[in-house]
């Protein structure tokens, strides 16, 4: 027998539906495991009878740590912790077994228990091994929020922090906020609505505005960042918890020589009657992207104001949003031809121009063209807020957030938030929504009242360490550095627990919490039905 | 059969746990460990699953360029690359290995890929170490 202290919390809606199969056979098929001290059926362990249950089943077990059989740890992990602080257990001192979405919902009946049998085994062979990580919660020392831009955008953020309560610094570089020309306003309430805004933060009494300021550099940790600002009256120090940075982006349609294009009414005098335009993004590779609004428009006005002018919009694909579809409507009636491309169409000649790209519904196309232009969004000084924040630029040199859908507004590093733009976006409404998510992130890191630090983080063993540089290049988040020692060192205020270091690592010097080396050999050797 | 799936936490973990809410079956031969993210995949994970006699595995992650942590599934291909050449060159088989893209909210594409691992299986016969106690 083994001298561990585990506990089997089996919810009795882990099966699904109650009597969607026995669980008795499970929990005494789990308590009859090496180091198991108690197996428990707890009658709906997310209602509070079930919390408490579970609590006091923990308590009188004497476990040390525990196993809840139940749905997807997508779900329910935040009350899993609740309960293992409740009965006086590290927070994270437990593990999912999740026999509801990955047996019974998608097993034959008979199959079901079976496998979930093999999950429970899972989950205790992990939990056998787990070890306490390095896990604080804490406060955030500050309450402020800097917001770096110069214009719509970071008004925007700057309203939505300030309505919050937060304190906001906005740091604008130029000697005031740009006009709202860029964007794309559908009709005049929307372009009141954004003066108003500007008017609006700058009256606010939360809000500061510093012109002509640039940020230096930027250290410190979530919740408590120091940033050094250049004014003209010398260099200072800004304290603030969190920095969203909104830069302007800059979407124009532009001739394939670089100029502005022209004045769609000027078209037909400057003799241009066949027209094609491509999206912007990189010129190399298949990253051909979208059709954007900004080209939509310009189609319609052209279309509309010269009859029997031949325009094309290529792009991988058209996203006409909300009060877009009504501008593609608009242009479609009068003519205007969109073509799905899926890789970068050629352009010869010199004016006019060939046109050669593969459209899969008409197969090869070759179109003859006055005037070719290019519709491009850039975000002009992402390079500078890139070296300053330490943020990595993604393909098209746009500042990188990690996952628009799942971690809107996120950075790799954790409290620096970005209003990101993406083709297409200059549209008033679209730019509030990335302004907002942003704010939303920032606000929610201050006002949670703690934050954790911790957790599922890498930590490197000194003495393994070869000192290869090898998670130093790779971290995504620059948690991994050469420390003082001369060995690498990861810092947990950073590490997001990726993992990606570890299986690296050529000297196996680093080992992650909740998912060790030996925690996942364990894991597989349960799976396929070896002992310990 | 045994099939040994390593799952990133995020884009994964999301079509598997879709795939249950929504009842789609698959095949109860099918094993998961779930991964904080397909960058934690290390080729010995893998060796060791047809060790101790996989016979077959498949690392599910976010689909390219959208990986929750960055470019974690660009270095899960790497590895995956790498371990299906020691496969091949030991005999085993480099099919009996693949990483599959998933978005959290493609759970049509579970049953069909751990169809394919399966159907897989059946045309490279059982893995040889299986028998090994």
């Amino acid at each position: 027998m083994s001298e561990d202290r585990i506990a089997v919390l089996i919810c009795s809606w882990g099966a699904g539906e109650p009597g969607a199969f026995d669980l008795e056979p499970l929990r005494s098929f789990a308590a009859s495991m090496d180091g198991v001290l108690t197996a428990q059926l707890i009658e709906r362990m997310c209602s509070e009878k079930g919390q408490k249950d579970a609590v006091k089943g923990l308590r009188e077990s004497g476990a040390d740590r525990f196993v809840v059989a139940a749905c997807s740890p997508k779900t329910k992990s935040w009350l899993h912790r609740s309960i293992a602080t409740a009965a006086g257990l590290h927070p994270l001192a437990f593990e999912v077994a999740n026999i509801r979405e990955g047996a019974a919902y998608v097993h034959a009946r008979d199959l079901g228990p079976r496998k979930s049998e093999v999950i429970i085994r899972m989950a205790v062979e992990k939990v056998r091994l787990w070890s306490e990580p390095p896990f604080e919660e804490e406060m955030p020392a500050c309450r402020s929020v800097a917001v770096v831009g110069e214009g719509l955008t970071a008004a925007l953020a700057a309203r939505d922090l300030a309505a919050q309560g937060l304190e906001t610094d906005i740091i604008v570089p130029g000697p005031g906020f740009a006009s709202p020309s860029s964007y794309i306003f559908i009709n005049r309430a929307q372009r009141e609505s954004a003066l108003k805004v500007m008017r609006e933060v700058a009256l606010h009494p939360l809000v500061r505005t510093h012109l002509h300021t640039k940020v230096r550099s930027c250290e410190g940790r979530p919740g408590d960042f120091e940033l050094i600002l250049e004014a003209e009256e010398g260099p200072r120090a800004l304290e603030c918890g969190a920095v969203v940075l909104a830069p302007e982006p800059c979407n124009e349609l532009r001739g394939l020589d670089g100029s502005l294009a022209p004045e769609a009414e000027d078209l037909i005098s400057l003799g241009m009657r066949r027209i094609v335009i491509l999206p912007g993004g990189p010129s190399s590779g298949t990253g051909c992207s979208c059709m954007t609004p900004r080209g939509l428009l310009y189609a319609l006005e052209a279309a509309s104001m010269t009859p029997g002018i031949e325009i094309r919009l290529l792009g991988r694909e058209l996203r006409a949003l909300g009060s877009m579809e009504e501008v593609q409507h608009g242009a479609q009636r009068r003519g205007v031809r969109f073509h799905r491309i899926e890789a970068e169409p050629s352009v010869r000649g010199q004016g006019p121009y060939t046109v050669e790209f593969h459209d899969p519904l008409v197969g090869a196309c070759s179109v003859p063209a006055d005037l070719v232009l290019v519709d491009s969004v850039t975000v002009p000084r992402a390079g500078e807020l890139a070296s300053v924040f330490r943020l990595p630029l993604d393909e098209k040199g746009e500042l990188m957030s990690i996952e628009s859908r799942l971690r809107p507004g996120e950075t790799v590093r954790r409290g620096i938030y970005v209003c990101r733009y993406r083709v297409g976006n200059m549209i008033y409404e679209d730019v509030a929504l990335e302004a907002g998510a942003a704010a939303s992130r920032a606000s929610e890191l201050l006002l949670r009242g703690a934050m954790e630090i911790g957790g599922t983080v890498a930590e490197v063993e000194a003495e393994k360490c070869s000192v290869c540089l090898g998670c130093v290049r790779l971290c995504p988040y620059s948690a991994a550095r050469i420390g003082e020692a001369g060995k690498a060192v990861i810092d947990v205020e950073l590490c997001q627990g990726c993992g990606s270091c570890v299986s690296l690592c050529p000297s196996k010097a680093i080992d992650i919490y909740q998912y060790g080396e030996a925690q996942i050999i364990a894991q597989e050797r349960a799976a396929l039905g070896r002992s310990r | 059969m045994r099939v040994v799936g390593f799952i990133c936490g995020h884009g994964a973990e999301g079509a598997f746990d879709q795939a249950g809410e929504r009842r789609i079956q698959y095949s109860p031969d099918v094993m998961l460990i779930m991964m904080p993210c397909a960058g934690r995949v290390d080729v010995l994970h893998i060796l060791r699953a047809f060790r101790e006699g996989a016979d077959a595995a498949f690392v599910g992650c976010c689909l390219e360029g959208n990986c929750h942590h960055v470019y974690g599934n660009i270095e899960a291909r790497k590895r995956v690359e790498q371990a299906q050449g020691i496969l091949e060159s030991v005999g085993l088989g480099a099919r009996r290995l693949e990483i599959f893209h998933l978005a959290s909210n493609q759970a049509w594409k579970v049953p069909q890929l751990t169809e394919e691992m399966l159907s897989r299986v059946q045309e490279l016969g059982p893995n040889p170490l299986g028998a090994r106690a």
